[in-house]
Formats: C-alpha cells, sequence, structure tokens
C-alpha cells in the first residue's frame, strides 16, 4: 500500500462554487441517516431514524441496517419469552395476518419457527467477513484512523473538562486539525519524513479538502453520498453530535463549532494520505440487508396489537367517570407519561381536577436564573425561544439574593481549583495521596447537599414582561394559547396550579434526560412560574375576557414543580400567593404530599433493589434514598415503559390505571371547531412524544448501536456525551440500565399508540395538511387509533383509511389455531 | 430590460420545510451569497396537496420560503447547489432577473464584521 502523492496532477487546486454547492448538498444527504445528539446538559430523547422519515418505518429500519449492525426490531429471543407469557398470542398473530391478507394456517408455523431459527438476524458490521482477514493491514489503518479522529474530536468539543485545551477552534475542526497534523503520530508514522510536506500540501478549505480527497480515492459522482454515508457511519456518535452542532444548537453557540462537512474532511484527508487510491478500504460499506426480516415485523405489530387491544378495552369499559361538582384546585401536569401515576392519586383523594399539557406551559421563552448571564431555552426544541426572562431578586430580598450570589461565587471557585489540582498534571496523585482519606465528611454531605441546596436560595420572581421579556400582546397571545388547548376556558377553581416536573439524582451524567423534555430537557419548574405568572397579570386578563375567557377574579394561578424521583411536589413562589387562599393551598399541599407518597409506593416495587414491603412510608424513604444515592445507576426509570399518547379531555382516562406509561394531553372536541387546536397537539406535544417513544425503542432493540452501552462503565467526555469503556465513539441514545434490569429488558419496545378522541373527517383534514403526520401515521411510525364521540366507537387508520377496532380473536378461535398448530 | 441607474442581478426563490433551512443556509454561503431573507410559516397548495402555515409548537415542519439575490455569475452554482437537493425532496425553486439600486449589498465584502453575540439563542450555556 502506497501513500498518495499529494502533488499528483489531479490535484483540486480551486474547486468551484457550483461543486461546494453540491458538495454540501451530498454531505447532508450522506448525514440523514443519523440523527442529531443533543450534549448532556441538555439531553433530548430523538428519533434515531428522523431523518429517515419519509420512508415507512419497515423501509427506514431497512435502509439502516444496510449501513449500521442493527435489526430494528425485538429480538427472536424477546418475542419467545413474550409469547410465552403470553404478552402476545396466537390470536394477535392472526389478526395482523389477516389484515395483511396472508394465510394464518401455513403462516403461523413459520413465525414460530423463526422464534428458533432467525433469519438476517444482522446487518453489515464494521470489517465483516473474510474482508478482514484480507486486508488486515489496511484494517489497522482503519481502525488506527478512527481512534485518531475520536481523540481529537474529543479535544476540539471540549468544553472545558479538560486542563489543557486546544488552542483557537473558531475556524472549524478542519483548520484545527491541518494546523496541528504534521505532529499526528499516525501520520508521522505512517508518513514518516512526508508528513509535514503532505499535510503543508491539503487545501486548507474544508469543502476544497474534501472534494479532492474524494477525488484522489476514486469515488465517481454517483456514489458519493453512500460513500460520505459510509464515512460517517464509522463514527455515528461523534457525525450525530455534529449534526446537533451544525443544524440545532443555534449559530450563537459558543461550543466549537464541529461540523459534519469538517469531520469528512479530516476523516477523508487521512485517507487520502493513508490509502492506496486504487484500493476499497474496508468498512461498513452497504450490503442488501433484510433488518430483522418480514417475521419481525410480524411479531412486533401482534406484540403492539396486544397492549392496543388491552388499553382500548379498558377506556371502553371505564368510561364516563366525570365529576360534577366544582373542583377546589384544578392542576395542570405536563403529559409526560410520570403524570400519569401522580394524577390519578391526586383525584382519588378530593374534588380535584387534573389537565395534561405541554410542560413549557406555552410560553417559548429561554429563563436565564439570578446571576447567569445566558438563558437556557425552556421549550421543545421544535421551536426556538422569543425572548429571554430574567429571573431577579423578590421586593425586598435583593440584599439576601446577592449574599446568596456571593457563596455560591465562592463555592464555584472552590469547586473550580479542586477541579484543577485534580486533572493538572504532577497534582492528581499527591492530591489523591493527601486529601484523599479526609474526603468521606465531603461525600457524606455531597449525600445531603441537595436537599440543603434547595432551601438555600432566597425568594426570587420570574417576570415574563420585565426588560428583555415578553411584548403584552405576546403574553396575552401565549395565554390564550394555553388555556384553549388545554380546554380551560371556563368554570375555573379559586387555585389553578402549574405543575412542571424535574429528576433530581446524583453523580448522574445522563440526569437531564429525565428533566422536562417539552423544556429542551431542563426543569419545569421555571417555566411554571413564569405561565402563573403572566396568567395573573391583570392586563393579560383583562385581554382574555375580550377574547372570551373570563378568569374570576379571585382566581390564582399557582407554579409548582413534581420531583419524579422522589414524586414529592414543591409549591413555588409561596410568597406571591394572596393569604386568602392559604388554607386551600396548604390542603392541597398536604393532598399532593399523600399523592406523592402513594405514587411512590405505586412504582416503588418497579424498581430493582427496592424493599418488598409495600408501605408507602418505607416506598418514600427508599426513592428518597435512591435520589440522593451518587453510586445509584437506575434512580427511576424515567419514561422506560412509555406506550401510548392520548389527547381527549380527561374523563377518557380518569379512574383508569395506565400504569405511568401513557402521555396525556387534553382536548375538548368542542371547543375547537376548525381544528387548529388538535393540528397543534399533533405537530408538536405528538411529534416530541414519538420521538421518546422511538428513542427508548431503538435504545431497547438495537442498544450497541442506538443505546449509551452501560453506565457502570461511562466516561464522561468533555461534557457532551460519554464513552463507554475505552471506547472512541460518544455513545448516543438512553443507558441500557434506563431500558433493562440484567439482560432482561423492561421497557416494552412498541411504536407509539396515539389514541385521539375528535371527528376522523378532522383528523383526516389536520394529517392531510401537515406532511409530518401523513408520514408519521401511513409511514407507520405510530399507531392511530380514535373515536368520533358520536357512539360509532373506536377507529383505527391503517392505509389511509378508518377501519372499526376489532380486538383480536376470542378464545374458542385462539384455541383453534393452537390446535391446527 | 434596462433600467436606468439599477445593476441587473439574480433571485433566486426556495419553498422548503423549516428544518432544511441550515442546509440551505450553507449552500447559499459555498455558492457566494452574502445574504438572505426567511419568510417563516407561509402555507400553499401545490404537488404534494394542502401545506398548512403557521404551526403553534413546530417550526420545523412548516413551509419556509428562502430567497436571495447574487451577482450572475454566482447564480449558476447556487441553482447547481438547489438541483441536487431537490432531486429527493419535496420543494421549488424560482429563479428570476432583478434589478437592484445598490449591487454592492449582494457581492461579497471583505471587511464584513462578524455578528454580535446574541445571548437567548446560546442556550447551551448554563452556567451564567
Amino acid at each position: 500500500m502506497e501513500a498518495t502523492d499529494l502533488s499528483a496532477p489531479q490535484r483540486v487546486a480551486a474547486s468551484s462554487a457550483a461543486e461546494r454547492a453540491r458538495l454540501r448538498v451530498d454531505v447532508e444527504s450522506a448525514a440523514r441517516l443519523l440523527a442529531p445528539m443533543w450534549p448532556l446538559e441538555s439531553f433530548i430523547a430523538v428519533n434515531p431514524l428522523m431523518g429517515l422519515l419519509e420512508l415507512r418505518f419497515e423501509g427506514a429500519v431497512r435502509e439502516a441496517s444496510r449501513w449500521l449492525p442493527l435489526t430494528g426490531y425485538p429480538s427472536p429471543a424477546f418475542m419467545k419469552a413474550a409469547y410465552g407469557e403470553g404478552r402476545v398470542t396466537d390470536a394477535d398473530l392472526a389478526a395482523v395476518l389477516a389484515e395483511r391478507h396472508l394465510d394464518a394456517d401455513q403462516t403461523l408455523p413459520a413465525l414460530r419457527a423463526w422464534l428458533e431459527h432467525p433469519e438476517g438476524a444482522v446487518g453489515p458490521s464494521p470489517g465483516a467477513a473474510g474482508e478482514l482477514a484480507d486486508r488486515r493491514r489496511a484494517l489497522t489503518t482503519y481502525l488506527a484512523t478512527d481512534a485518531q479522529l475520536a481523540a481529537f474530536c474529543a479535544t476540539f468539543a471540549d468544553e472545558g473538562a479538560s486542563g489543557w485545551a486546544l488552542g483557537d477552534r473558531s475556524g472549524g475542526l478542519y483548520h484545527c486539525w491541518r494546523a496541528v497534523a504534521a505532529l499526528d503520530p499516525l501520520l508521522r508514522c505512517r508518513l514518516r519524513r512526508r508528513a509535514a510536506r503532505a499535510v503543508a500540501a491539503l487545501p486548507a478549505d474544508p469543502e476544497d479538502a474534501l472534494l479532492e480527497a474524494l477525488v484522489r480515492l476514486g469515488v465517481p459522482a454517483e456514489h458519493r453520498v453512500e460513500e460520505l454515508r459510509r464515512q460517517l457511519t464509522r463514527l455515528p456518535g461523534w457525525a450525530s453530535y455534529a449534526r446537533w452542532r451544525e443544524e440545532w444548537a443555534g449559530p450563537d453557540c459558543t461550543s466549537p463549532p464541529l461540523g459534519v462537512l469538517d469531520l469528512l474532511a479530516v476523516r477523508m484527508s487521512y485517507e487520502a494520505l493513508l490509502f492506496d487510491p486504487t484500493g476499497t478500504a474496508p468498512g461498513s460499506a452497504p450490503v442488501p440487508a433484510e433488518g430483522g426480516g418480514p417475521w419481525a415485523g410480524i411479531w412486533l405489530e401482534a406484540y403492539e396489537r396486544h397492549y392496543r387491544d388491552d388499553i382500548l378495552g379498558r377506556l371502553s369499559a371505564g368510561r364516563g367517570i366525570q365529576r360534577d361538582a366544582q373542583p377546589e384546585a384544578q392542576i395542570v401536569f405536563c403529559i409526560d407519561a410520570r403524570s400519569e401515576r401522580l394524577r390519578r392519586c391526586l383525584e382519588a383523594l378530593g374534588p380535584y381536577a387534573t389537565f395534561g399539557f405541554a410542560g413549557f406551559f406555552g410560553f417559548p421563552v429561554a429563563v436565564a436564573g439570578l446571576g447567569d448571564r445566558y438563558g437556557t431555552a425552556r421549550c421543545p426544541v421544535l421551536i426556538s425561544p422569543r425572548a429571554i426572562v430574567r429571573e431577579r431578586p423578590a421586593p425586598g430580598r435583593a440584599r439576601a439574593a446577592v449574599s446568596h450570589l456571593r457563596s455560591r461565587a465562592r463555592a464555584a471557585a472552590a469547586h473550580n481549583a479542586w477541579h484543577v489540582a485534580k486533572i493538572a498534571p504532577g497534582a492528581a496523585f499527591p492530591l489523591a495521596e493527601a486529601l484523599g482519606w479526609w474526603l468521606w465528611p465531603a461525600a457524606g454531605l455531597r449525600t445531603v447537599w441537595p436537599r440543603l441546596s434547595r432551601h438555600s436560595a432566597p425568594p426570587t420572581v420570574l417576570d415574563p414582561g420585565a426588560a428583555g421579556g415578553l411584548a403584552l400582546d405576546e403574553r396575552i397571545l401565549f395565554a390564550e394559547n394555553a388555556l384553549v388547548t388545554m380546554g380551560l376556558v371556563r368554570d375555573f377553581s379559586p387555585l389553578v396550579v402549574l405543575c412542571g416536573h424535574r429528576g433530581r439524582t446524583a453523580a448522574n451524567p445522563h440526569a437531564s434526560a429525565l428533566d422536562c423534555g417539552a423544556c429542551a430537557g431542563a426543569p419545569g419548574g421555571p417555566s411554571a412560574r413564569l405561565a402563573a405568572a403572566a396568567l395573573n397579570e391583570p392586563a393579560v386578563r383583562a385581554a382574555l375576557v375580550e377574547r372570551g375567557i373570563r378568569v374570576p377574579d379571585d382566581t390564582w394561578f399557582v407554579a409548582a414543580e413534581h420531583n419524579t424521583t422522589t414524586d414529592d411536589v414543591t409549591i413555588l413562589d409561596w410568597h406571591l400567593v394572596p393569604a386568602r387562599h392559604g388554607a386551600r393551598l396548604a390542603q392541597l399541599t398536604s393532598d399532593l404530599a399523600e399523592a406523592g407518597r402513594r405514587c411512590a409506593a405505586e412504582r416503588g416495587p418497579s424498581l430493582p433493589g427496592a424493599p418488598a414491603v409495600r408501605d408507602a412510608r418505607v416506598a418514600v424513604a427508599h426513592v428518597a434514598r435512591r435520589a440522593a444515592d451518587w453510586a445509584q445507576i437506575r434512580p427511576e426509570w424515567g419514561l422506560a415503559r412509555n406506550a401510548a399518547f392520548v389527547v381527549g379531555p380527561r374523563s377518557l382516562t380518569s379512574g383508569i390505571h395506565l400504569e405511568g406509561r401513557v402521555f396525556l394531553h387534553s382536548y375538548e372536541p368542542d371547543l375547537d371547531p376548525d381544528g387548529l387546536v388538535l393540528e397543534s397537539i399533533l405537530t408538536g406535544p405528538l411529534v416530541v412524544a414519538q420521538w421518546i417513544s422511538a428513542q427508548y425503542y431503538f435504545s431497547s432493540v438495537a442498544p450497541e448501536v442506538f443505546g449509551a452501552g452501560d453506565k457502570t462503565l461511562h466516561n464522561p467526555v468533555g461534557g457532551i456525551g460519554v464513552l463507554c469503556g475505552e471506547g472512541r465513539d460518544l455513545r448516543v441514545g438512553l443507558p441500557w440500565q434506563s431500558v433493562a434490569v440484567g439482560n432482561r429488558l423492561y421497557h416494552e419496545p412498541m411504536r407509539l399508540l396515539t389514541i385521539v378522541q375528535a371527528p376522523l373527517g378532522r383528523l383526516d383534514i389536520v394529517i392531510a395538511r401537515n406532511t409530518v403526520l401523513g408520514q408519521l401515521v401511513d409511514g407507520q411510525w405510530l399507531h392511530l387509533v380514535a373515536e368520533s364521540g358520536d357512539g360509532t366507537g373506536w377507529h383505527t387508520r391503517r392505509a389511509g383509511s378508518w377501519w372499526p377496532w376489532e380486538p383480536a380473536m376470542s378464545c374458542g378461535e385462539v384455541a383453534r389455531w393452537n390446535w391446527k398448530a | 430590460m434596462e433600467l436606468e441607474g439599477l445593476s441587473r442581478m439574480t433571485r433566486v426563490e426556495v419553498v422548503t420545510t423549516g428544518q432544511d433551512v441550515p442546509l440551505l443556509q450553507q449552500v447559499f454561503k459555498s455558492a457566494g451569497a452574502v445574504g438572505y431573507t426567511a419568510m417563516s410559516s407561509v402555507s400553499g397548495f401545490g404537488h404534494h396537496g394542502l401545506h398548512q402555515g403557521r404551526l403553534a409548537f413546530n417550526e420545523r415542519d412548516t413551509q419556509v420560503l428562502l430567497f436571495t439575490v447574487l451577482p450572475e455569475e454566482a447564480a449558476p452554482a447556487l441553482v447547481a447547489g438547489v438541483r441536487r437537493w431537490l432531486a429527493d425532496r419535496p420543494g421549488v425553486m424560482f429563479v428570476s432577473e432583478v434589478y437592484v439600486s445598490r449591487p454592492e449589498y449582494f457581492r461579497p465584502r471583505q471587511d464584513a464584521a462578524p455578528a454580535p453575540e446574541n445571548p437567548v439563542s446560546c442556550w447551551r450555556c448554563r452556567r451564567g
């Protein structure tokens, strides 16, 4: 293998603008295979195949499995266990086969046989089969290139975690790499004295460099996208992070600008320098792949159908539970599936009405905490913050706030000093020797510190109308949208609580994954506070009256925050609540605490290592201990086992035990004759919920590709992601402990079941005028079930049409299938 | 057509979805365009049926109209890039002749100042 001579005449000296423009498009086409990966500070669950949404689900999985080692379906072993437990039955399978016009007599035996002898289980793996043996030397270089590039990416993207930062990174990855590539150990090892000359001859611009490398490697124009995709799938984690940085972070983000094209330019420059241009480099070349094969798809659909029949049966049997009395309080929770338990437990305790709405409560803003210079977005990533709202000291508490900020700055300085000493060359070992024994009191303090810190901050206010915030027109618009969308436009209770949510865990790199997805992976308390402030504003209320929404003068909006790790609820901004509501709020607080205890008792047994005693006090103590335990790898289950998204009035689900598996979005069809509210819900919250569902699905069925691996092996990198052990690439998706216990999945991998109560014609119109909905629904990325509320029952949408829901066959029919088999 | 005192240039308009805007920004830049105008949440009816305009909770899946004006000699590069993009995606492109009074606004400047910092969209920075 000869290294390429960079002075060869075929060099592209200065690419034309047209070639550059085409290259940009080809790079993006190649990168569509990979979803963006949000950094750890704001972990957002995404559909890993969101770039292939224009394909149907099966097609997208098949396409992904051409490039990545995955099947995209639950494994035969998983399905075999589910089949044995009755979680999926012959009746479910027969129903799916009937829908596909397949003969059940012939197909069922083949389906069962697939459980024992699966085919087409795995797509290509990097450097598969005989290619490895034949091209061992080339592969060694290839792997070394991966390792070198991954290490450089980690150095480049570092956000202050390393003690010795790279120099100026504003020019991008390629510029930075080219400046130091002459010292690159891999290039020096392979090219020896020619390394410096070869690097100096590389084009200064990454677009030119990539075009030149493509020419040198002899990649024809018609195969360019495939080659670029092959290159990206060598380090899909870093490529995914680059996609986020380039497309989602915003032009003013201060993170180092790691771009997909830069990544490709560096990688292909390595190849152009190190590989024989006449040969084919080893790697994950695309091969025809079947994904999990047709049988896997049928098993999955039957598995999903079983759950669908179960929940629709429960909804049909349990409907009609509706309170007539005016509730003492109305509590609006986030649609997050973890709210379902708390809502049910609270409603059982007293005259409370609950609602479900996206946890940013309709106010798309960024929030800057007390003393913070920059704001953090508190809205779904599908929309941009309209303004920045700054937290300020409460009236008369400015001195306390200053004192608090000073002590926070001192703590930060001490932390930084400790961090610098810990990573400084030569200081790490003496530090451990000298102070290691004295650190156990600090470790103890760290365990209890989360509780202490919660009470140390002085009272503050979040006024959305303050300078730099939202204009009055915007506050009115967002307030109206929020109330109409959640269906709360009349019969207001004296107290209306807006309850955001967050997780509270210790030493958890993926902590933000437990926070509110509707708040861009941040705690939901600030969103609740500013929405409550806007809805209590006299000018906003006066304008709402003109729009037909009269909020009584004695109604007060209160902000609260649900800690999903412990299930306790904290009332925020107590100091703003008028005294006349004191007794009512105290009673509500007491009931929320009791609901939280019941909630903890209900979900406690599902946590590994939980005490067997089903006692509320024991459960509460246990979940609190888990939250503060910084050795705990599974502080809570998060959204594992999420399964469905219900859009409809609470009367549809009230009193029905949905096991914390269902996203609940309030919707009153009668208030929405033109379907605009329904459209907002289906194009916003539903899309986010589908991302969450797909993230859990693929982290479960393809943990090696779309999962973050074992938490006990995680090494956080630069504050942006994790490596697993000595792994080179960033790990995307959820840790294995978020979806499984040991080798057994806790999450049930299914596509999201969407249940809507709305006229079918209205749904048709909304789907027809929104491409994304057509792709999701008719591409089978989710399942849609609806009822008009006119007594015609549930209908499922299949192939663009509505079909009356029919549960799987009766027991007698099932027995017939079993007997025949 | 000649208009006294005006300079002839080329206008390229593209209708796409919000999620493709970052890519098209890069294509515009690679082709030599120095700026563009975006009209978000545009609605219409066309080859792929009805397209909804404004969505309350989703800016990525609404239609966006992007247009830019650039020197005639730079237009073929941009057209080539957009045509490659349109090969497998929905969307439309219109290319037309326009006349502008200040052509220097649409040519690259050597002394362009960096864009001012905007703390709102820098939502990664939580530490303040």
